[in-house]
């Protein structure tokens, strides 16, 4: 497999639903920035990549026609909530497995307000099984479903390790912090611990600002080869080291809500991606990973492997996760801040990261990254992980 | 809806013949039971696939589960919101047709729903041991409170084994819902009382209804808890203790 290099990134500023340009309006703004960041002209790209979830068919070449009409072939793609990394990852595939020199990756959401919710009733709902799961083990209520998956998967681990609740909410208050300094992200206002648990209740252990918002906006990526990088004259280029997507094994339907939630896929797709890049977590110093809400933050800081099992709440306290400690994660505010429109979300975490590694990160720049971690989870499902260098 | 549960689980002909699977949303107090006549199950939550949805008060749900009122008449008075297949809302009619006398008989018999005491309401669909779903049909009589009787028998369990409460390991404040009420469990006082404590270090906030389950065991804590049924604020090891006391 050949080295993929991310050679161009761009996002738009996230907004709330109702307050946005149409999907393809902003993905195609996103791509224009991803492509005058690389520097590369929308003729030189062969092939392209639409990353969304609700829209119906062909969105993506509504807005990849906006930016230019070359035949070349469009991929639309969804994953749920990682469709941007699912889409990152085809056309990193696509460059890697020599067929294509340069390709678009692009991921756009315009969402509705309210909960995530199905939108076809008349056959199988893709979630029926996880669904199950949590018919077995917890039961529904009228909470929006996602929350009380999450949520469920929080108490679950709450009850075995006698977690508080404010540590939850702790990673809250660091997505806020780190957001007032994004100016992309949709909730830039700091948050008080106090606030935050105060906050109305949506499932015991989350409070309402612990809760990722529907959000819309897009973001883009441009990869590329060694051999095209050189010939563009693009000396040091981010490039990606590792990457992997797992789904759902038979553990997911026992009766564990954490890993109904996806946790064994993290696990395994951190640890395929770690050995394709030849790294451990040690060597991490700047994650991006899936903060849908607070809890599935917590579990992710230990399937990845950046803290042990049970540890989660001591990494927390001890501001491990955050500048000045042993990582920085979400320095771009996460989905808990900056927000998350499905389909965007895995570019978007990419563009920080790039960014991050480039020191373009302005007042969010983490000192010394050098290796990036990006984790971005869709129920249903996948979990991509994928490892960023620069030399 | 457990009466009803019981009668279901019962007959699964009745699956066989109906094919359909009902949602119904009950107000005052809310609740979302689903009536599910494909798999022959009856269980409180949502269905997504639900064939019909159903909403209605409480009290009419009542009437209409007794036989007392009729699904259509209730529909064309505005009393029952219908969604989804309206015709298959028509199968309710099953309810009208089943002896509620001997469905009722038959749950108590199997332990799904406690005897309806003398001043209890005609209808069975108020199980006293039961999530929150079915209030008693006089909506504003507030719920006899059961938890009481089943502390003070723990109180006199422990009073006859001296050291027991110790392995609870610490003073667990009970905040008792529906009705409400204060109960201490002092495991190192090996005791049981009314009232709070001041400075808590582990409170468990549950229903009344559930004191009893909880405390025999019937249902573990770690249950109750993921169920959303159990509250733990502060100190969640004594919490996970407390089934030390079933038996």
């Amino acid at each position: 497999m050949r080295r993929v290099n991310v050679i161009g990134v761009g996002m738009t500023k996230f907004a709330k639903p109702g307050a946005s340009d149409d999907y393809h309006v902003m993905a195609s703004g996103a791509a224009r920035a991803a492509l005058a960041d690389a520097g590369v002209a929308y003729e030189t790209i062969e092939q392209a990549y639409a990353g969304y979830v609700y829209g119906d068919s062909t969105c993506g070449q509504r807005a990849i026609y906006e930016v230019g009409l070359t035949g070349i072939p469009v991929f639309n793609v969804n994953n749920n909530c990682s469709t941007g990394s699912t889409a990152l990852m085809l056309g990193r595939q696509a460059v890697a497995g020599g067929i294509a020199e340069c390709v678009l990756v692009v991921g756009f959401e315009k969402m509705e307000k309210g909960a995530l919710g199905n939108k076809f009733d008349d056959r199988a709902n893709p979630l029926e099984l996880h669904a199950g799961v949590m018919g077995r083990v917890q039961g529904f209520n009228s909470s929006p479903p996602a929350a009380q998956m999450f949520g469920g998967a929080g108490r679950e681990y709450r009850w075995r390790h006698g977690t508080k609740r404010e540590t939850f909410g702790k990673i809250s208050e660091k997505a806020r912090q780190h957001a007032s300094k994004n100016p992309y992200a949709v909730f830039k206002e700091v948050l008080s611990l106090d606030e935050i648990m105060a906050s109305p209740e949506v499932f015991d252990p989350l409070t309402r600002y612990q809760c990722c918002p529907p959000t819309c906006g897009a973001a883009a990526a441009v990869l590329c080869s060694d051999e095209f990088a050189r010939r563009h004259g693009i000396a040091r280029p981010v490039y990606i080291a590792g990457q992997a997507m797992r789904t759902d094994y038979g553990s997911s339907f026992g009766d564990s809500m954490i890993k109904m939630v996806g946790y064994d896929m993290a696990v395994a797709a951190a640890r395929a991606a770690y050995e394709e890049a030849s790294i451990g977590p040690e060597d991490v110093q700047v994650v991006e990973l899936h903060d849908c809400f607070t809890a599935n933050e917590l579990l992710t800081y230990e399937a990845l492997g950046l803290c042990q099992e049970g540890e989660a709440e001591k990494f927390i306290w001890e501001g491990q996760n955050t500048y000045g400690g042993r990582y920085v994660t979400n320095p771009s505010g996460g989905l808990l801040s900056k927000g998350h429109p499905l389909g965007a979300t895995g570019l978007a975490q990419c563009t920080e990261l790039v960014w991050q590694l480039r020191g373009q990160a302005a007042d969010r720049q983490v000192d010394g990254a050098r290796v990036a971690l990006q984790h971005n989870l869709g129920l249903g499902g996948a979990a991509v992980v994928t490892v960023y260098r620069r030399d | 809806f457990l009466v009803l549960q019981h009668h279901v689980e019962s007959h699964p002909e009745l699956a066989q013949a109906i094919q359909t699977v009902f949602q119904f949303k009950v107000t005052g107090p809310d609740a979302s039971w689903v009536i599910d006549l494909k798999q022959g199950k009856v269980y409180e939550g949502v269905d997504p696939k639900a064939d019909v949805t159903l909403e209605l008060s409480d009290a009419d749900y009542q009437a209409m589960a007794s036989g007392q009122a009729n699904p259509q008449k209730m529909y064309f008075a505005g009393q029952l919101k219908i969604g989804g297949n309206l015709m298959a809302s028509q199968k309710l009619s099953f309810m009208q047709k089943m002896d509620r006398e001997a469905a009722l008989k038959a749950a108590i018999a199997a332990g799904r729903v406690q005897a309806p005491g003398p001043a209890a309401p005609k209808t069975a669909a108020a199980p006293a041991v039961a999530p929150k779903a079915a209030a008693p049909a006089a909506p504003a009589a507030p719920r006899e409170a059961r938890a009481p009787a089943v502390l003070r028998a723990l109180g006199e369990r422990l009073a006859q084994s001296p050291g027991r409460g110790a392995e609870l390991g610490a003073v667990v404040q009970l905040r008792l819902r529906n009705p409400d009420a204060s109960w201490v469990i002092d495991g190192p006082a090996n005791a049981v009382r009314e009232g709070t404590v001041e400075g808590a270090t582990t409170t468990v906030t549950i229903d009344d209804g559930d004191v009893e389950a909880l405390i025999s065991g019937a249902s573990s804590a770690q249950d109750l808890y993921q169920r959303g049924k159990l509250r733990v604020d502060g100190d969640i090891a004594p919490a996970q203790r407390l089934g030390i006391f079933k038996g």
